[in-house]
Parts: structure tokens; C-alpha cells; sequence
């Protein structure tokens, strides 16, 4: 479960054989502990780990009943570290997200109480549902990786990441997310219905002989701990990365700006995301470099959020992946 | 009758000013006329319903089919109102019953479909005409206010309807939240109590409206007489008779020649502004004098005097008609302007502006045309569905090189293992990697885009490529390639020699072979 001492101490340049092999089991671990309880969704569950690989946080999006809470349960319970989940409401306050003061009548003093962002895997359920400021104040935890109550800056307990979710079919009393804060999440992974085998293997698995159908997370055993996690994700950010897979990544950020289709399009915040995200796609593929190939793999879910379509396209009914598909097809791969 | 008794204000209005005085009269005496309204239809609703019991369904079609008889009651209020003399309880109710059979028959068989029954109504109830009377006397009255008649009933069923349906809204509005009913229950009528529901609404509908309609049906009726009788005429001269009945004479004298210098004296514009502020007024007064030509035609005609008779042929020729008024919608703020004889123009004059006019238009044809080509060349649609559009400009495309079009070099393998001789593995298998590219674009036929990464590539060979070695060697040379480009890991000797060696034999056409 643990990093060997030696490749924690080996070189912080390049991970060694040895770092990489561990790494690679212990997230082919993790895909199959989380695979325990989420049937199916194998794309989702790999962003979902490259995002822990590259110590960033992910917007999940789908329908209910797509497994969008299940996957977040299942993570944070594979990887044995402290849970919170949060439901946002419209009246779901700051306080309620970070923690507050409160005066201790019998000691005359106030008391910092802690809100449940202070844990490792937060799950934000329906993030939009919540008012801006509380939206707000969270992002704002996740930027800077601390909380300040009452003047005083209380740092969270790494690896701290967020899996926010939202429904993108009720809108109706909703707060969607600004643009600005979109671009906090590393990633956003759409999770869409599974297979026809998928959905009879998932249906076959909850309703046998089980009472109810409440998340079954009994199966799911920890596989890595809080230090394995935070080695995992040094390892991720010192795979090798040459200078032509750089310029690839910049240069599918950067056309975004340019094209017609996007009002605004990724700004160099959407590069750093996708060149984070492709060494972290690397690692899951096993290699201690990154290819084209990671970066064009991640392009959907490091971008996907942070291009706004422009209003003519907008009422035509495009999508913004099927921009990027078309982005894609259009700029040249470094392959020679 | 003593027009001088009369509450309302005689004068000639137009069709809807009259409808509005209808409206006044009923705010002017409205307890009298919607107690004698209710007197008469509360009782009869609830009698249908006792007489009906078990089919309430009819008692809403039977309150509609007796409503001329139930506008009789708020008639005779404001028929007797009008003149001052505003019936008691008593009166009305030793009155009703032969006002309720006066021609109730008629009114309740072939009159019932008549569309403009409230302008009709008074000639039958409050003059007592029958037949061909009754005929003549509605023909007098004439078309111009029959018109509006027929579109104050449309209206006032329109409205009916709407406070039948508002009046149930306003029930559903002020049920409580925690009574588990829809609205659209509210109009259920499976039930007893639905149907007595809905007919109790209906009836409230028709009792709030029904009045107003006799009323302006009435005002219409009046206004007409207005107009063919002169009933405002009448009224003023009566008034000074009464008044030059209590003046001497030589003040009257006085009076006159005073009134007759100022009127001589008036300048002229101030009859042009009178004029055409009572334009309509003026088109009124043609209007009665068309309407009293036609009706003396059709008094000769009607004559028993054959001369009479012929003479109204005579004045029916169309070349001798008197009068023809035509009307028609204009609209109410722009001034209908008589209409100018043009000046002849100039024939070349106008046959160079029509050119000029023609060509400026064929230019801007042409001017639109273009637009439209360059919008649908900037975003090309098609009426089925959306085609895909130019999302990236064309130079933005093509980074860094193009397709490989070009069949490799025979002897590329020996160059690369040149290469890597001199110190340059990147360089070398850039060489084979990218020729194997060309050959397999311009041998096999696969179509290797620019945008196609290397696992792109061995997805598509595996997909498109029967030769299995040939895939095995191309599959070993990108994982190469890729630890040499991305990994600065390049192969041993023995690998990049293997490699290099194999290259020419899956890529080189052998001598006299086809390619």
C-alpha cells in the first residue's frame, strides 16, 4: 500500500522503474476497488483518478441515477482517507462549508469549529444548487487549499480534493457555476449511460439479493492510504514531458481562443490543467512519459468547462465536444 | 311621446358612441333594471332546475333559448326609465305577463337566431309592431345600424364566456392549498353538483352581461330614430319655442339681427375647422339623406298606385340612383386625403426614372445576393440540419507539415542507419517512422491525417492493414519512436539496426513490380 522508502527518496527528477511500476499497480488497485461498486464507466473512473493523480478537483456531470455520488463514496473509501459530503441547498450557508466561531460561554472565548471541508475527498452534491457565495466560498477552499475563520488560516489536511457534481438536465432553482470558478476544477467528467452489458451487470448487481438500493460500498476495501496518494501524485507531476507534447498541449489551449465557435476560450489556466492531466492520463497508461496521445485524451475533460460557445452557435444547437472533436481533427499532432 | 321628458342627451353618435350611452344608461339606473332582470331569470333558473331535476344539462340550453323573453324585463325598465318614469314593483309585475306574451312565439321560433335581436328587440316590445309593419319599420331602420348590432351580439357572447371562465378561475383561486382538487374538476360535470356548479356560473355570466347588452341594443335603437327622425332638431327647436314663448318680440328682433351680423361676420376659417372637425358628422348627414331617398323608394314602391310603383322602377335604374355610400376601414389617425388628379408626366421624363428606378433595384438584388452567398459561405446551413462549420481558420489547421503524399525513399533504411551511425538516433528514426508513414499513406491507402498521433496511426493500420508482419513492424517501430521522441530514451545498436534493416522489406517495392 505504501510507497517502497527507496522511491520516495530516489531522484525527484524522473521516477524510477520502480516508482513506476508501484505506481501503476497501486492504480490498477485503486480501479479495481472503485470498479467494486461502480459497474461499468471505466473512462469515468480513469479521469476521476487521473484528476487524484494530478492533485486537482472534478466537476462529475450526468443525469441521476448515473453512479455520480457512488464514484466519489467509492474513491474516498478505497483510498482509506476522511470523507465529507456535502449536500448543497439554496440555503446552504458559508459557514456551513468551511466552519465557523463560536462563543464558549463557560471558558469566555470563542472556539473554531470546523466545517466538513477539513477532510481529504469532499463530495459536493449538486454544487449548482447552492447561492453563489457559498459556491464561492468552497471554490475559494480549493484555490487556496486552506480556510480562514476568524482571521485565522487553518490549512487543509492533503490531499484534499473536491468531486463536485451537477445535474444538467433541472435547472430550474439552480446557481450555474461562473466561468471563473469553472476553471478552479482540473477537470469535468461527463458521465453518460452505460452499456446495454453494463447496465445488466449493474442491475444484476444491486438487486440481487440485497434490500433497498442503497449505495453498496461493502465490497470496496482500501487499497492505498493518505501517503501513498500524495507519493502517486509526485510521482504523476515528474513524469517526462518534452517540449513538443508541451507546445502541443499550449497549442490546442491557445486555438480555443481563436476559433469562432467560443466566445471565450481557455485561457493559460486550461493549459497548466491539460498538461497536468495529460502526465497524470500517462501514469495511468503506465509510462514515465507523456505522449500526444495523454494530452489528446484529456483535451475534453481539461477544457470542456472552460470554453464558453459563442451565442450564434450557441442557438444552433452545438455542443463544445463536438467542437473539440473538431479542434482535434484540425491541429497537427507532433508526431515527427 | 314627449322627447323633452327624455333623461339622455339626443343627438346624432356613431353606432359605438351609442352602444357606450347603452352602457350609461345602465349605470344611470341600474338597481331598477337588474331587479327586474333577476325578478324574472332567478325564479326561472331555479324552475328549470326543479322541472329538469335529474337533467340539469338542459337548464343552461334552456336559459339560452329563453333569453329574448328575458330581456323583455331590463327593456321595459330603461324604455320607461328613459322618459322619466321609472315602474314600481307593483307596475312591472301586473305588466309582465303581457309583456312576456307579446309575440313571444316569434321571438322564441324564427327571431331567436336573430343576430342583431337587441337592436330589433324595441321595435317589437316598446312600438308594438307586428308583421309587415314590423318588417317595413325594421327596413326603415336600415342597415346602418343592424351592422353594429350583429357585432355588439358577437362581443357580448364572447364576453359572456370569458366571466364564465374568469368567475371559475376565480373559485379555483380561492380554494385553500390543503383542498386536494385540480381545476380542471371545476369543470367536471359528471356530477349533479358539477352541472349545478357550472350552470350557476353560466347563469352569473349571463346576468352580468345580458343587461348591458338590452341596454346597448337599445342605445342603438335610439340613436337610429335619432338620426332618421331628427329627434335632436325637434328637441332644439321645442326648447326655443319655450324660450321665445317668455321673450318680447322686439328683444327677439334684436336678438335675431345680432345672431345674423355675427354669423355673417364669422371668418371663414372657423367654418373650415367646424367642417372638418365633424367630418363624420358630415358623412352621417349624407348617410340619413340616402338612407330617407331609399326609404321613399321604397314607400312608392310599396304604393298601390301603379304610377308610384313605376316611378320607383324608374328611380331604382342605376344611372339614376341618387346616392351610393361606400364605406370602408381606414386607419383612425391618418386623414383619409381626396384623391388628386394627376398631372400627366412627361413621357421620356418617367420612362428614365422607371430605368433608374429598375437598376437601382437590380443592384440592390445583386448587393443582397452577394451578402447572402458571403453569410452562407461564412456559415453554411441547409434547410435539413446544420452542416458543420469552419470552427478554426485554415492556416491554424496545418501546423507543422502535410500529408505524407510522396512514396518513401527506396534506400531509407540505409540513410537512417547513417544516421544513427553518426550520432543521430532521434534524427534516424524520425526517418523510418516518418517514411513508414508515406509508405503506408501511398502503398496501402491509408488515410493519415495531420492531426493523427502515433496511437491514432496503429489504431488505423490495425484496423486497415491485412499484412500481419508488416503491422507487428510497424507496431515495434512507434513504441520505439515514441520512447526516442517523448522519452529521449532511444534503443540499443541492435534494436535501431534491426530496424533499420527490416524497413526496406515491408516498404520498398522489389524491381518490375507494380507497386
Amino acid at each position: 500500500m505504501n510507497a517502497p522508502s527507496d522511491a520516495i527518496s530516489s531522484t525527484p527528477a524522473a521516477p524510477s522503474d520502480d516508482q513506476l511500476s508501484w505506481a501503476w499497480d497501486l492504480l490498477q488497485n485503486l480501479r479495481d476497488a472503485i470498479g467494486q461498486a461502480l459497474i461499468g464507466q471505466q473512462a469515468v473512473v480513469d479521469q476521476t483518478l487521473a484528476a487524484l493523480c494530478a492533485a486537482g478537483h472534478v466537476l462529475v456531470e450526468g443525469a441521476p441515477g448515473l453512479g455520480k455520488t457512488l464514484l466519489a463514496r467509492a474513491l474516498a473509501t478505497s483510498v482509506a482517507a476522511r470523507f465529507a459530503r456535502i449536500q448543497f441547498t439554496a440555503d446552504l450557508m458559508p459557514s456551513d462549508v468551511t466552519g465557523h466561531a463560536l462563543y464558549n460561554l463557560r471558558d469566555e472565548r470563542f472556539e473554531i469549529r470546523r466545517g466538513p471541508v477539513f477532510c481529504h475527498f469532499l463530495l459536493a452534491d449538486e454544487i449548482n444548487r447552492a447561492p453563489a457565495k457559498t459556491q464561492a466560498a468552497l471554490l475559494e477552499v480549493m484555490q487556496e487549499g486552506q480556510v480562514t475563520i476568524e482571521g485565522e488560516s487553518l490549512p487543509l489536511p492533503p490531499p484534499f480534493m473536491t468531486l463536485a457534481t451537477q445535474n444538467p438536465i433541472e435547472q430550474e432553482g439552480t446557481y450555474p457555476l461562473p466561468e471563473a470558478q469553472l476553471d478552479r476544477f482540473l477537470l469535468k467528467i461527463q458521465i453518460d449511460y452505460p452499456s446495454p452489458e453494463e447496465e445488466t451487470a449493474l442491475v444484476r448487481s444491486v438487486t440481487g439479493g440485497r434490500v433497498g438500493d442503497t449505495l453498496d460500498l461493502s465490497r470496496v476495501r482500501p487499497v492505498a492510504d493518505v501517503a501513498a496518494v500524495l507519493e502517486l501524485q509526485r510521482i504523476a507531476a515528474h513524469l517526462r514531458l518534452d517540449d513538443a507534447v508541451l507546445n502541443y498541449a499550449v497549442r490546442l489551449a491557445a486555438t480555443t481562443r481563436a476559433m469562432p465557435a467560443f466566445a471565450i476560450g481557455a485561457g493559460p489556466r486550461g493549459g497548466i490543467a491539460l498538461v497536468r492531466a495529460a502526465r497524470a492520463q500517462a501514469l495511468l497508461n503506465g509510462r514515465d512519459f507523456v505522449t500526444p496521445d495523454d494530452v489528446k485524451a484529456m483535451v475534453k475533460p481539461a477544457l470542456r468547462h472552460r470554453l464558453t460557445l459563442a451565442a450564434e452557435y450557441e442557438m444552433e444547437g452545438a455542443r463544445v465536444d463536438a467542437l473539440l472533436d473538431e479542434l482535434l481533427r484540425r491541429v497537427a499532432a507532433p508526431r515527427v | 311621446m314627449r322627447l323633452d321628458a327624455v333623461a339622455a342627451e339626443l343627438r346624432p353618435r356613431n353606432s359605438w358612441e351609442a352602444t357606450d350611452l347603452g352602457a350609461t344608461m345602465l349605470r344611470r339606473w341600474p338597481g331598477p333594471v337588474y331587479r327586474a332582470w333577476f325578478a324574472l331569470a332567478l325564479p326561472l333558473f331555479v324552475l328549470l332546475h326543479l322541472l329538469c331535476w335529474g337533467h340539469w344539462w338542459l337548464v343552461p340550453w334552456l336559459l339560452w333559448w329563453l333569453k329574448p323573453l328575458l330581456d323583455r324585463a331590463p327593456l321595459y325598465v330603461l324604455g320607461h326609465a328613459l322618459f322619466g318614469d321609472v315602474p314600481d314593483r307593483r307596475r312591472f309585475w301586473r305588466e309582465l305577463p303581457d309583456l312576456l306574451r307579446c309575440q313571444a312565439l316569434a321571438a322564441l321560433t324564427w327571431r331567436r337566431f336573430d343576430p342583431a335581436r337587441s337592436f330589433h328587440v324595441p321595435v317589437t316590445q316598446l312600438e308594438g309592431l307586428a308583421g309587415k309593419v314590423r318588417r317595413r319599420r325594421l327596413r326603415d331602420l336600415g342597415q346602418p345600424g343592424r351592422g353594429p348590432a350583429v357585432w355588439l351580439t358577437v362581443i357580448c357572447a364572447h364576453l359572456e364566456i370569458g366571466l364564465d371562465l374568469a368567475l371559475i378561475a376565480l373559485a379555483w383561486m380561492l380554494i385553500p392549498d390543503f383542498v386536494d382538487l385540480e381545476w380542471y374538476e371545476l369543470l367536471d360535470d359528471a356530477e349533479p353538483w358539477g352541472q349545478l356548479w357550472l350552470n350557476a356560473v353560466g347563469f352569473c355570466g349571463m346576468s352580468l352581461v345580458e343587461p348591458f347588452y338590452v341596454a346597448a341594443g337599445f342605445a342603438l335603437y335610439l340613436n337610429r330614430r335619432t338620426w332618421l327622425e331628427a329627434w335632436d332638431l325637434e328637441l332644439g327647436f321645442r326648447r326655443l319655442a319655450a324660450r321665445l314663448a317668455q321673450t318680447r318680440p322686439a328683444a327677439v328682433v334684436v336678438g335675431l339681427a345680432l345672431g345674423a351680423a355675427l354669423w355673417v361676420g364669422q371668418p371663414s376659417v372657423g367654418f373650415a375647422a367646424d367642417a372638418a372637425s365633424d367630418g363624420d358628422l358630415e358623412l352621417d348627414i349624407v348617410k340619413m339623406r340616402c338612407e330617407q331617398w331609399r326609404t321613399r323608394v321604397a314607400e312608392l314602391a310599396d304604393s298601390t298606385d301603379p304610377v308610384q310603383r313605376a316611378l320607383a322602377e324608374t328611380l331604382r335604374d342605376p344611372e339614376l340612383r341618387a346616392c351610393v355610400v361606400e364605406e370602408r376601414w381606414r386607419w383612425r389617425d391618418r386623414p383619409e386625403r381626396p384623391a388628386v388628379e394627376k398631372p400627366v408626366a412627361d413621357g421620356a421624363l418617367a420612362r428614365g426614372f422607371a430605368a433608374g428606378v429598375e437598376y437601382a433595384l437590380w443592384f440592390a438584388l445583386g448587393l443582397l445576393a452577394a451578402v447572402a452567398a458571403w453569410r452562407l459561405w461564412r456559415q453554411p446551413v441547409t434547410l435539413r440540419g446544420r452542416r458543420p462549420r469552419r470552427v478554426l481558420a485554415k492556416p491554424a489547421l496545418t501546423l507543422g507539415r502535410n500529408d505524407p503524399t510522396a512514396p518513401p525513399a527506396a534506400d531509407l533504411g540505409e540513410a537512417a542507419w547513417r544516421l544513427w551511425t553518426a550520432g543521430q538516433p532521434r534524427e534516424a528514426l524520425r526517418a523510418l517512422y516518418q517514411g513508414s508513414l508515406a509508405g503506408l499513406a501511398t502503398r496501402h491507402g491509408l488515410p493519415v491525417s495531420p492531426s493523427a498521433t502515433e496511437e491514432d496511426c496503429l489504431r488505423l493500420a490495425a484496423a486497415r492493414l491485412n499484412d500481419a508482419k508488416l503491422l507487428e513492424f510497424f507496431r515495434r517501430l512507434t513504441r520505439v519512436w515514441q520512447a526516442t521522441a517523448y522519452a529521449h530514451r532511444p534503443p540499443d545498436e541492435t534494436g535501431a539496426r534491426a530496424l533499420c534493416a527490416e524497413w526496406p522489406r515491408h516498404f520498398v517495392v522489389p524491381a518490375g513490380s507494380s507497386p
